[in-house]
Protein backbone atom coordinates (compact mmCIF):
# COMPACT_ATOMS: atom_id res chain seq x y z
CA UNK A 1 0.00 0.00 0.00
CA UNK A 2 0.99 3.42 -1.07
CA UNK A 3 1.36 6.33 0.97
CA UNK A 4 -1.46 7.97 -1.18
CA UNK A 5 -3.39 4.77 -0.61
CA UNK A 6 -2.85 4.67 3.16
CA UNK A 7 -3.90 8.38 3.34
CA UNK A 8 -7.42 7.62 1.13
CA UNK A 9 -8.07 4.05 2.52
CA UNK A 10 -6.70 4.21 5.89
CA UNK A 11 -5.97 7.43 7.51
CA UNK A 12 -9.46 9.19 7.19
CA UNK A 13 -10.82 5.58 9.11
CA UNK A 14 -9.44 7.67 12.30
CA UNK A 15 -12.86 9.78 12.68
CA UNK A 16 -14.69 6.47 12.37
CA UNK A 17 -12.75 4.87 15.08
CA UNK A 18 -12.07 7.80 17.34
CA UNK A 19 -15.71 7.76 19.25
CA UNK A 20 -15.35 3.60 19.98
CA UNK A 21 -11.77 4.31 21.41
CA UNK A 22 -13.37 7.45 23.77
CA UNK A 23 -16.34 5.25 24.33
CA UNK A 24 -13.90 1.97 25.83
CA UNK A 25 -11.05 4.04 27.28
CA UNK A 26 -13.87 6.78 28.89
CA UNK A 27 -11.09 9.78 28.36
CA UNK A 28 -10.29 12.05 24.72
CA UNK A 29 -6.80 12.22 25.56
CA UNK A 30 -6.17 7.71 26.17
CA UNK A 31 -8.68 7.75 22.62
CA UNK A 32 -6.60 9.84 20.61
CA UNK A 33 -3.14 8.38 22.14
CA UNK A 34 -4.83 4.91 21.11
CA UNK A 35 -5.86 5.77 17.61
CA UNK A 36 -2.70 7.51 16.50
CA UNK A 37 -0.61 4.22 18.04
CA UNK A 38 -2.65 1.88 15.44
CA UNK A 39 -2.33 4.18 12.58
CA UNK A 40 1.16 3.99 13.39
CA UNK A 41 1.16 0.37 13.53
CA UNK A 42 -1.02 0.10 10.50
CA UNK A 43 1.27 2.69 8.49
CA UNK A 44 4.18 0.77 9.67
CA UNK A 45 3.04 -3.00 8.60
CA UNK A 46 0.85 -1.21 5.03
CA UNK A 47 2.48 -3.98 3.11
CA UNK A 48 0.09 -6.71 4.86
CA UNK A 49 -2.88 -4.49 4.30
CA UNK A 50 -2.99 -5.24 1.17
CA UNK A 51 -3.72 -8.54 1.97
CA UNK A 52 -6.49 -7.64 4.10
CA UNK A 53 -10.08 -8.27 2.47
CA UNK A 54 -12.02 -5.88 4.36
CA UNK A 55 -9.89 -2.66 5.53
CA UNK A 56 -12.34 -1.22 7.84
CA UNK A 57 -13.37 -4.02 9.92
CA UNK A 58 -9.89 -4.80 10.21
CA UNK A 59 -9.24 -1.52 11.54
CA UNK A 60 -12.02 -1.35 13.97
CA UNK A 61 -10.52 -4.72 14.91
CA UNK A 62 -6.94 -3.24 15.24
CA UNK A 63 -8.47 -0.10 17.68
CA UNK A 64 -10.63 -1.92 19.45
CA UNK A 65 -7.80 -4.84 20.57
CA UNK A 66 -5.55 -1.69 21.57
CA UNK A 67 -7.74 -0.05 24.28
CA UNK A 68 -8.66 -3.76 25.65
CA UNK A 69 -5.07 -4.02 26.13
CA UNK A 70 -4.88 -0.68 27.27
CA UNK A 71 -7.44 -0.98 29.87
CA UNK A 72 -5.93 -4.57 30.88
CA UNK A 73 -2.53 -2.85 31.44
CA UNK A 74 -4.53 0.19 33.74
CA UNK A 75 -3.58 -0.83 37.35
CA UNK A 76 -6.75 -0.22 39.65
CA UNK A 77 -6.96 2.88 41.60
CA UNK A 78 -7.31 3.34 45.38
CA UNK A 79 -9.17 6.65 46.03
CA UNK A 80 -9.34 8.07 49.39
CA UNK A 81 -12.06 10.65 48.96
CA UNK A 82 -14.81 10.71 46.84
CA UNK A 83 -14.09 13.73 44.87
CA UNK A 84 -10.54 12.57 43.55
CA UNK A 85 -12.61 10.14 41.35
CA UNK A 86 -14.59 12.99 40.14
CA UNK A 87 -11.91 14.75 39.25
CA UNK A 88 -10.77 11.87 36.87
CA UNK A 89 -13.67 11.63 35.33
CA UNK A 90 -14.01 13.17 31.83
CA UNK A 91 -14.96 16.66 31.56
CA UNK A 92 -18.01 17.20 29.69
CA UNK A 93 -18.85 20.94 28.69
CA UNK A 94 -21.88 22.52 29.34
CA UNK A 95 -23.84 21.90 26.28
CA UNK A 96 -23.29 18.32 27.14
CA UNK A 97 -24.41 18.72 30.62
CA UNK A 98 -27.55 20.33 29.92
CA UNK A 99 -28.40 17.64 26.93
CA UNK A 100 -30.40 15.25 28.81
CA UNK A 101 -31.31 13.50 26.08
CA UNK A 102 -28.22 12.03 25.11
CA UNK A 103 -27.72 11.39 28.66
CA UNK A 104 -31.16 9.41 28.95
CA UNK A 105 -30.16 7.26 25.79
CA UNK A 106 -26.63 6.90 26.50
CA UNK A 107 -27.81 5.19 30.15
CA UNK A 108 -30.60 3.17 28.05
CA UNK A 109 -27.56 1.92 25.58
CA UNK A 110 -25.78 1.32 28.79
CA UNK A 111 -28.13 -0.94 30.32
CA UNK A 112 -28.60 -3.27 27.33
CA UNK A 113 -26.93 -6.44 26.85
CA UNK A 114 -23.12 -6.24 25.86
CA UNK A 115 -23.15 -8.05 22.25
CA UNK A 116 -26.41 -6.06 22.02
CA UNK A 117 -24.40 -2.84 22.98
CA UNK A 118 -22.13 -3.26 20.77
CA UNK A 119 -24.38 -4.21 17.83
CA UNK A 120 -25.77 -0.32 18.52
CA UNK A 121 -22.40 1.07 19.03
CA UNK A 122 -20.91 -0.14 15.90
CA UNK A 123 -23.79 0.28 13.79
CA UNK A 124 -25.56 3.94 14.77
CA UNK A 125 -22.10 5.57 16.61
CA UNK A 126 -19.56 4.10 14.06
CA UNK A 127 -21.96 3.60 10.74
CA UNK A 128 -20.35 0.17 10.09
CA UNK A 129 -22.15 -1.91 7.58
CA UNK A 130 -23.75 -5.21 8.59
CA UNK A 131 -21.01 -6.96 7.35
CA UNK A 132 -17.98 -5.27 9.06
CA UNK A 133 -20.35 -5.63 12.35
CA UNK A 134 -20.80 -8.98 11.91
CA UNK A 135 -16.78 -9.26 11.45
CA UNK A 136 -15.85 -6.76 14.20
CA UNK A 137 -18.28 -9.05 16.67
CA UNK A 138 -17.27 -12.49 15.22
CA UNK A 139 -20.38 -13.79 14.30
CA UNK A 140 -22.39 -13.79 10.82
CA UNK A 141 -24.26 -11.23 9.21
CA UNK A 142 -27.95 -12.26 10.08
CA UNK A 143 -26.85 -12.70 14.03
CA UNK A 144 -25.32 -8.68 13.85
CA UNK A 145 -29.39 -7.72 12.06
CA UNK A 146 -30.65 -9.73 15.50
CA UNK A 147 -29.01 -7.92 18.04
CA UNK A 148 -29.49 -4.33 16.33
CA UNK A 149 -32.99 -5.16 16.01
CA UNK A 150 -33.56 -5.83 19.47
CA UNK A 151 -31.36 -3.20 20.76
CA UNK A 152 -32.92 -0.43 18.98
CA UNK A 153 -36.29 -1.68 19.89
CA UNK A 154 -35.37 -1.76 23.56
CA UNK A 155 -33.61 1.27 23.15
CA UNK A 156 -37.02 2.71 21.55
CA UNK A 157 -39.41 0.92 24.28
CA UNK A 158 -37.61 2.69 26.88
CA UNK A 159 -36.80 6.15 25.96
CA UNK A 160 -40.84 6.33 24.87
CA UNK A 161 -41.76 4.88 28.76
CA UNK A 162 -39.16 7.53 30.24
CA UNK A 163 -40.69 10.25 27.82
CA UNK A 164 -44.12 9.94 28.84
CA UNK A 165 -43.24 9.84 32.15
CA UNK A 166 -41.94 13.22 32.02
CA UNK A 167 -44.64 14.12 29.87
CA UNK A 168 -46.85 13.28 32.43
CA UNK A 169 -44.49 14.79 35.53
CA UNK A 170 -44.64 18.41 33.32
CA UNK A 171 -48.41 18.55 33.16
CA UNK B 1 -31.44 8.91 -24.76
CA UNK B 2 -31.28 7.20 -21.51
CA UNK B 3 -34.06 8.62 -19.69
CA UNK B 4 -33.28 9.03 -15.37
CA UNK B 5 -35.78 8.17 -13.01
CA UNK B 6 -36.44 10.58 -10.19
CA UNK B 7 -35.16 10.12 -6.98
CA UNK B 8 -37.31 7.97 -4.29
CA UNK B 9 -38.46 10.37 -2.34
CA UNK B 10 -37.93 9.36 1.14
CA UNK B 11 -41.38 8.24 2.93
CA UNK B 12 -40.18 9.68 6.53
CA UNK B 13 -42.48 7.32 8.44
CA UNK B 14 -41.68 4.30 6.57
CA UNK B 15 -37.94 4.85 7.33
CA UNK B 16 -38.43 5.19 11.67
CA UNK B 17 -39.86 2.59 11.39
CA UNK B 18 -37.86 0.24 9.93
CA UNK B 19 -35.04 1.91 11.72
CA UNK B 20 -36.13 0.33 14.51
CA UNK B 21 -36.93 -2.78 13.57
CA UNK B 22 -33.27 -2.65 12.49
CA UNK B 23 -34.14 -2.38 8.86
CA UNK B 24 -33.40 0.27 7.68
CA UNK B 25 -30.30 0.91 5.00
CA UNK B 26 -27.14 2.97 5.63
CA UNK B 27 -28.14 5.87 3.12
CA UNK B 28 -31.82 5.76 4.68
CA UNK B 29 -29.98 6.41 8.30
CA UNK B 30 -28.20 8.87 7.16
CA UNK B 31 -31.08 10.64 5.87
CA UNK B 32 -32.88 10.41 9.36
CA UNK B 33 -29.71 11.95 10.93
CA UNK B 34 -30.10 15.04 8.53
CA UNK B 35 -33.94 15.29 9.23
CA UNK B 36 -36.26 13.55 11.68
CA UNK B 37 -38.79 14.08 14.21
CA UNK B 38 -39.81 13.22 17.43
CA UNK B 39 -38.16 10.29 19.19
CA UNK B 40 -35.85 10.03 15.80
CA UNK B 41 -34.48 13.26 16.14
CA UNK B 42 -33.71 12.74 20.11
CA UNK B 43 -32.14 9.67 19.01
CA UNK B 44 -30.34 10.92 16.14
CA UNK B 45 -28.89 14.05 18.19
CA UNK B 46 -27.53 11.78 20.71
CA UNK B 47 -25.64 9.60 17.52
CA UNK B 48 -24.66 13.40 16.15
CA UNK B 49 -23.42 14.12 19.84
CA UNK B 50 -21.65 10.91 19.85
CA UNK B 51 -19.78 11.05 16.70
CA UNK B 52 -17.91 13.92 17.56
CA UNK B 53 -14.25 13.53 16.82
CA UNK B 54 -11.53 16.16 17.99
CA UNK B 55 -10.72 18.68 15.03
CA UNK B 56 -8.33 18.16 12.23
CA UNK B 57 -8.41 14.09 13.86
CA UNK B 58 -6.47 12.80 10.51
CA UNK B 59 -3.79 15.78 10.01
CA UNK B 60 -2.57 15.79 13.62
CA UNK B 61 -2.21 11.75 13.17
CA UNK B 62 -0.72 12.25 10.21
CA UNK B 63 1.94 14.48 11.04
CA UNK B 64 2.53 12.50 14.28
CA UNK B 65 3.33 9.60 12.02
CA UNK B 66 5.46 11.84 9.87
CA UNK B 67 7.78 13.13 12.67
CA UNK B 68 8.42 9.57 14.01
CA UNK B 69 9.40 8.38 10.20
CA UNK B 70 11.32 11.36 10.06
CA UNK B 71 12.91 10.43 13.65
CA UNK B 72 13.51 6.72 12.71
CA UNK B 73 14.92 8.01 9.08
CA UNK B 74 17.35 10.08 11.12
CA UNK B 75 18.77 7.25 13.63
CA UNK B 76 18.67 5.20 10.73
CA UNK B 77 20.67 7.39 8.81
CA UNK B 78 22.88 8.08 11.83
CA UNK B 79 23.60 4.03 12.26
CA UNK B 80 24.10 3.71 8.72
CA UNK B 81 27.05 6.34 8.76
CA UNK B 82 28.52 4.71 11.75
CA UNK B 83 28.36 1.76 10.48
CA UNK B 84 30.31 2.94 6.68
CA UNK B 85 32.91 4.19 9.46
CA UNK B 86 33.45 1.49 11.44
CA UNK B 87 33.67 -0.39 7.76
CA UNK B 88 36.10 2.11 6.11
CA UNK B 89 38.64 1.62 9.96
CA UNK B 90 38.20 -2.31 9.26
CA UNK B 91 39.32 -1.75 5.48
CA UNK B 92 42.01 0.59 6.27
CA UNK B 93 43.31 -1.96 9.15
CA UNK B 94 43.70 -4.75 7.06
CA UNK B 95 44.81 -2.75 4.18
CA UNK B 96 47.47 -1.44 6.78
CA UNK B 97 47.82 -5.25 8.24
CA UNK B 98 48.66 -6.74 4.57
CA UNK B 99 51.04 -3.87 3.86
CA UNK B 100 52.96 -4.89 6.89
CA UNK B 101 53.03 -8.12 6.23
CA UNK B 102 54.40 -7.36 2.63
CA UNK B 103 57.07 -5.55 3.96
CA UNK B 104 58.25 -7.64 6.53
CA UNK B 105 58.32 -10.77 3.54
CA UNK B 106 60.31 -8.08 1.51
CA UNK B 107 62.65 -8.25 4.58
CA UNK B 108 62.52 -11.69 4.96
CA UNK B 109 63.52 -12.38 1.49
CA UNK B 110 66.48 -9.77 1.51
CA UNK B 111 67.40 -11.36 4.61
CA UNK B 112 67.02 -14.80 3.08
CA UNK B 113 69.02 -13.72 0.37
CA UNK B 114 72.01 -12.30 2.22
CA UNK B 115 71.96 -14.90 4.16
CA UNK B 116 72.25 -17.09 1.17
CA UNK B 117 75.22 -15.20 0.00
CA UNK B 118 77.10 -14.76 2.85
CA UNK B 119 76.36 -19.13 3.15
CA UNK B 120 77.89 -19.13 -0.77
CA UNK B 121 80.75 -16.90 0.05
CA UNK B 122 81.64 -19.27 3.05
CA UNK B 123 80.58 -22.39 1.37
CA UNK B 124 82.99 -25.63 1.93
CA UNK B 125 83.56 -27.93 -1.35
CA UNK B 126 82.21 -30.62 0.03
CA UNK B 127 83.66 -32.78 -3.06
CA UNK B 128 87.19 -31.65 -2.20
CA UNK B 129 89.38 -32.90 1.07
CA UNK B 130 87.47 -31.73 3.78
CA UNK B 131 85.04 -33.48 6.29
CA UNK B 132 82.70 -30.98 8.19
CA UNK B 133 83.09 -32.21 11.81
CA UNK B 134 80.49 -29.61 13.76
CA UNK B 135 78.30 -26.97 12.13
CA UNK B 136 75.68 -24.97 13.94
CA UNK B 137 74.71 -21.25 13.49
CA UNK B 138 77.90 -19.53 14.55
CA UNK B 139 80.85 -22.00 13.98
CA UNK B 140 81.63 -24.63 11.42
CA UNK B 141 84.26 -27.04 12.16
CA UNK B 142 86.32 -28.22 9.01
CA UNK B 143 88.56 -31.18 9.17
CA UNK B 144 90.77 -31.37 6.11
CA UNK B 145 91.43 -35.29 5.30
Amino acid sequence: MTEKEFKIQVLPLSKNVYPMARRMLLSDDLAYDAVQQCMMKLWENRRQLDRCSNIKAFVFKVVKNTCLDEIKRKKPVVFDEPSDYLNLLPQHNDQHEKNETVEIIQRIIDELPANQREAIQLRDIDGLDFVEIAEILDTDVAYARVLLSRARKSVKEKYEKIYAYEAIQRQ
Amino acid sequence: MKKYMPMKPFNDNEIAKRFWSGNSSLSEENHLLESSEGIEKSYMDFVLEKRKTPTDLENRIWKEIETKNKQRLRVSSFVGIAASVVVLVGVFGIIKHQEHHRELEAQFVLIEQTLQHAANEVSVDENGDETVLYADELITIVAEN
